[in-house]
């Protein structure tokens, strides 16, 4: 890949390829993967258990829950505790999933099989997918460049359990800047992205003269993404649209 | 009057079990397909990749599968994470709306990746493992990974995507910092 173009930015497609393949070669070696397959949805459904007992404590119950989406792992952590109240009593739950224009797998994907890298070495996948050889634009959320989405999650969408929805990284972060000015922690880009979703969402409250209960995922800090931030505040962050 | 806008939970309201939803879906979800064959993967087929407590937790209907102890244990370190009301969100956006967020930042390596790095190293770690090797984006959960492998004494080796590579030097450190053992290999 960087023999034929040696500015590629990669991808994670690349990448898993490579951890797959030393993982196959070496005799005492695993692969370990962070999001889309359904046991690393498994474990992190500890967010959402958790969250249900704190909401109880709260005294309110969720009209919206949202998380941002990359391979789908944070916003299932949060998300199916509450879609299992969906299918078993019935809870009117607004279930919603954010993702980057430049790679919006949900979006604008198409629901089928595919790899889950780039080189052809995982199984067939059923999800949203821009296809394997997608090239996420680079952009500073970089757990969301990810050309598919987790089975679990494509099949949330598909049952119309869930939403989604997309925007630019220069709105993500103009949302990501008022919500450390207001409330202090500042978020990591890729969280960033639910964050504008709510804030969107609290305006439509606001103007409609609605309360709403929003909980979202704030799935990381950004103190290691602050470079990020530099190119915002600096004027130099563009908004890329996915490449092809 | 002082307005509660924190929930915290005790540790020992720390979820004993995990959620699946694939017990509870009215349909079930379309299985993995041999890229060859465009049949239905068997078990077998992944355990050059993963060990075969994963393998068979990853094809698990069960609803409710239980957190071992030594992972729970771990958990405790950083969870039950805050849940915490923007009220101050809300008062700058003028509006009646509630929000609430799950903060997993919280968590030693920043962000919700270890709930998944722990039990994945463990799982490893008693089916004989002695090293993992993982991709990673924005450096997130490669910092995770090495984490989790430090604490129950796997190597971790790591491959971190160019760009990100470039962009983010700090969550290399990070790696080096939890691993010794673990690499960048800037692709």
């Amino acid at each position: 890949m960087l023999s034929q173009d040696p500015n590629s930015p990669g991808s994670l497609g690349i990448a898993i390829s490579e951890a797959i393949e030393d993982a196959v070669k070496s005799t005492d070696a695993k692969y370990s993967l962070g999001s889309v397959l359904n046991h690393v949805c498994l474990h992190q459904t500890i967010i959402g258990q958790e969250a249900i007992k704190q909401m109880e404590m709260a005294g309110e119950e969720p009209d919206v829950i949202i998380g941002c989406i990359g391979g789908g792992s944070n916003f299932a952590g949060l998300s199916f505790p509450f879609i299992r109240k969906k299918i078993v009593e019935k809870k009117p739950y607004r279930v919603i999933a954010v993702e980057p224009t430049s790679c919006p797998s949900v979006t604008k994907g198409e629901l089928r099989y595919d790899f889950g890298d780039t080189a052809e070495m995982t199984p067939l996948l059923m999800m949203y997918t821009l296809g394997h050889k997608f090239m996420p634009p680079r952009i500073h959320a970089g757990g969301l460049r990810y050309h598919g989405m987790a089975p679990m999650v494509s099949h949330c969408v598909k049952l119309g359990l869930m939403e989604a929805v997309a925007y630019p990284q220069t709105k993500v972060f103009e949302a990501a800047v008022t919500f450390a000015r207001t409330e202090g922690i500042i978020p990591a880009p890729e969280p960033a992205h639910a964050i504008k979703a709510v804030i969107d969402e609290a305006i439509k409250c606001r103007e409609e003269g609605r309360k709403r209960v929003i909980l979202f995922n704030l799935s990381g800090h950004g103190l290691l993404d602050l470079s990020a931030y530099d190119s915002y505040l600096s004027g130099k962050m563009k908004d890329v649209e996915e490449s092809n | 009057m002082k307005q509660h806008i924190t929930f915290p939970l005790s540790a020992s309201e720390l979820p004993t079990h995990w959620y699946n939803l694939l017990a509870d879906f009215p349909e079930p979800v379309p299985p993995p397909l041999h890229p060859g064959t465009k049949q239905p993967i068997t078990p077998d087929m992944l355990e050059p990749v993963f060990p075969k407590n994963l393998i068979m937790q990853e094809a698990s209907t069960e609803r409710w599968i239980e957190i071992p102890e030594p992972v729970r244990e771990v958990y405790a370190l950083y969870r039950p994470t805050p849940l915490i009301r923007a009220v101050r969100l809300e008062r700058a956006l003028q509006t009646p709306a509630h929000i609430y967020y799950k903060y997993e930042g919280a968590s030693p390596a920043g962000s919700h990746k270890p709930n998944t790095a722990i039990a994945q190293a463990y799982y490893n770690k008693i089916a004989g493992t002695k090293r993992l090797t993982t991709e990673t984006g924005a450096g997130q959960w490669g910092s995770s990974l090495a984490f989790a492998c430090r604490l129950f004494g796997l190597e971790c080796t790591v491959y971190m995507v160019r760009v990100s590579f470039e962009q983010k030097p700090y969550r290399k450190l990070l790696m080096q910092t939890w691993g010794g053992n673990s690499l960048c290999k800037p692709k």
